[in-house]
C-alpha cells in the first residue's frame, strides 16, 4: 500500500487572494485521488 | 486522516509493505508519522534534486564570495585610480561610457546587485529585482550608483589594455603602464 501526500495550487494569485495551495491525498496503487484538503498544516490535515 | 468523501472501509494491509510519498515538507512528514507511523517515508524525485541544487548553489556562493574577499585590493586600486582621473581621461571615459550604454550599464548593474546579494545567482535575487520591476530596479540602480560607475570603470580600463594588446603595444592612456 501506497498514499501520496502532495500540495497543488488550486487557484492563481488575485488581487484579493494569495495562491491558494491545497493537500492532494492519493492512493498510489490504484492511482486514485481519496481526497483534496484545503490545507497545509500538520494539524489541519489531521483533523 | 480520514477521506471526508469516501464511504468504503480502508482494505485491510496488515503484513504489507506501506509508503508514504511526500514532498520533504515538514507538516507532511509529521502527518505521515503520526497516521502512518510503520510506513517508510519516500522523497520523490524533484525535490531531492532541487534541494540538492540548492545546497550546490550555496557552497558556489560562499566560494565566489572568499574568491571576490581575495579580489577586493585590486578593487580598492580601481577606485583609487578612478578617484584620481581627470582631465581628457576623465573625459574619455565619460565619453565611451556613453558609447557603451547600451549594453554597460545593465551589466554594471548585474555586477553590482550581485555583490548585493552575497554572490548568489540572479535566480536567487529579491523577486521585484530579478524580475526587473520598474521601481525596485531604479531603486537599486539609485543605491548602487558607486559600484556601477566603478564596474564601468574597471570595464573601461579593461577595454583600454585589451585594444592596447591587439594592437601589439601599451594600452594607451592606461593608468597600468
Amino acid at each position: 500500500m501506497a498514499i501520496g501526500l502532495e500540495e497543488s495550487s488550486f487557484l492563481a494569485v488575485t488581487g484579493s487572494h494569495p495562491t491558494l495551495l491545497v493537500t492532494g491525498i492519493v492512493d498510489l496503487d490504484t492511482g486514485t485521488l481519496i481526497d483534496v484538503l484545503p490545507a497545509r498544516s500538520a494539524d489541519e490535515i489531521e483533523a | 486522516m480520514k477521506s471526508k468523501h469516501s464511504s468504503t472501509p480502508n482494505p485491510p494491509d496488515e503484513g504489507r509493505d506501506r509508503h508514504a510519498v511526500s514532498d520533504p515538507y515538514q507538516p507532511y512528514a509529521t502527518v505521515l508519522a503520526n497516521e502512518l507511523p510503520d510506513a517508510r517515508l519516500v522523497v520523490d524525485h524533484f525535490h531531492v534534486i532541487r534541494l540538492a541544487n540548492a545546497a550546490l548553489n550555496d557552497v558556489c556562493s560562499r566560494r565566489s564570495r572568499r574568491l571576490r574577499q581575495g579580489d577586493r585590493p585590486q578593487g580598492k586600486a580601481a577606485s583609487y585610480a578612478m578617484g584620481r582621473l581627470s582631465g581628457s581621461l576623465c573625459d574619455e571615459f565619460d565619453s565611451s561610457r556613453r558609447t557603451q550604454s547600451a549594453w554597460l550599464d545593465d551589466y554594471a548593474l548585474f555586477l553590482a546587485l550581485k555583490d548585493r546579494f552575497d554572490g548568489r545567482a540572479w535566480t536567487w535575487w529579491d523577486h521585484d529585482v530579478r524580475g526587473r520591476s520598474v521601481e525596485p530596479l531604479a531603486s537599486a540602480t539609485s543605491s548602487l550608483d558607486k559600484e556601477i560607475t566603478l564596474y564601468s570603470f574597471r570595464q573601461w580600463l579593461s577595454s583600454n589594455n585589451g585594444q592596447g594588446a591587439r594592437r601589439g603595444g601599451p594600452a594607451r592612456h592606461s593608468p597600468f603602464q
